[in-house]
């Protein structure tokens, strides 16, 4: 048989679970000596925390909230300037909550987005493309096939010329 | 017709909103002695907990402006007095043992001094718990909350506060065992 959890005896002796699930572990109580014994020694231990509660006269109710009434309707000025700042903090946090997350992201993205604006000039760029454009169509106009085989010929650095042989001076003879 | 202490509650603070002040006089007369006696139960000492309900009041004045009436009035309090009460114990750490060693000195009757040691006890045990188990034992224990009640003011689910419940029993129940 399977004995009960503390989280069972807790539950029975504040009586959190349901009728359904209560009356199965009353039940069980009555069939388990140990679980009982357990039981009774919690609920013991649970009414020696029990501390006796103060009870205090209307009269002492009153001082006191005659002492809150004081405070709050006639504060000097510091409790008024706290009173105020703590309104507007509040009243900031809570009434204003989704406006300030959304001021803050677009103050943040600003901050990102601005700096590189400011320093990307989309004329400059244009203006980078098009030279580049213009120079590649006149090259494509002014080269011919030969082009490229003269240029390798008359490269001086197309072979190394060493005393050891006369490429360069060979090709110029000729 | 009867009303409820919630309906009567949600009565005053609209009245209260609407610029009569003299209806918040009553809000505190209907919580005192909730919030006194839950003080009382974090401090064990009837001063301090007369302190906390004047620190709540002026909360409760300062934000019933902001308060959503989706949830109950007395959740709500609840949540500020043990939000309070964990600032005042953090607070006044220093001076209460300051205070137990001028105690130590004054002269009282046996039967007196048993409740005290018998305070002592308890309060050393209650203490020893985790911050959350504690607030949840106490709102168990001594205020008589239902489980879902104390999820709601502390902010989370049902089995939490159970978990939470159980772990400060077996806390609990270790500690008196070993002395």
């Amino acid at each position: 048989m399977k004995h009960l959890s503390l989280k069972d005896l807790a539950s029975l002796c504040y009586v959190d679970s349901d009728t359904q699930v209560n009356s199965k572990l009353v039940h069980h109580l009555r069939v388990c000596p140990k679980c009982l014994k357990e039981y009774q020694k919690l609920k013991t231990l649970l009414s020696d925390l029990t501390v006796k509660l103060p009870q205090i006269k209307e009269e002492e109710v009153e001082k006191l909230i005659e002492k809150v009434k004081e405070k709050i309707l006639e504060p000097n000025f510091l409790e008024r300037v706290k009173y105020r700042w703590d309104y507007l903090i509040v009243h900031l946090r809570w009434r204003l909550a989704p406006q300030l997350l959304i001021a803050t992201v677009a103050v943040i993205l600003a901050l990102i987005i601005l700096p590189w604006w400011r320093s990307y000039n989309i004329d400059r760029e244009f203006n980078i493309l098009r030279l580049e454009a213009e120079l590649s169509l006149e090259d494509l106009n002014n080269i011919s096939p030969f082009d490229f085989w003269e240029d390798t010929i008359n490269s001086d650095n197309f072979l190394p010329s060493t005393p050891q042989n006369n490429f360069g001076r060979a090709h110029k003879e000729t | 017709m009867i009303l409820s202490k919630e309906e009567l509650v949600s009565n005053l603070i609209e009245k209260f909103l609407e610029g009569d002040k003299s209806c918040f006089v009553k809000i505190l007369k209907l919580i005192s002695s909730d919030v006194i006696n839950l003080a009382y139960c974090y401090t064990h000492n009837l001063e301090d907990a007369k302190d906390i309900f004047q620190e709540v009041s002026i909360k409760i004045f300062k934000y019933l402006k902001f308060f959503k009436k989706k949830a109950k009035f007395t959740t709500w309090v609840y949540r500020i007095a043990v939000n309070t009460c964990i600032d005042f114990l953090r607070k006044k750490k220093k001076t209460m043992v300051m205070k137990e060693e001028i105690m130590k000195d004054e002269n009282f009757s046996r039967e007196e001094l048993e409740n005290r040691e018998r305070l002592k006890m308890i309060r050393e045990t209650l203490n020893n718990l985790p911050p959350k188990a504690k607030t949840v034992f106490i709102l168990r224990h001594y205020q008589g909350l239902k489980i879902v009640e104390i999820s709601r003011i502390l902010g989370c689910s049902e089995s939490s506060v159970k978990t939470h419940l159980v772990r400060a029993i077996a806390i609990i129940r270790k500690n008196l065992e070993e002395r």
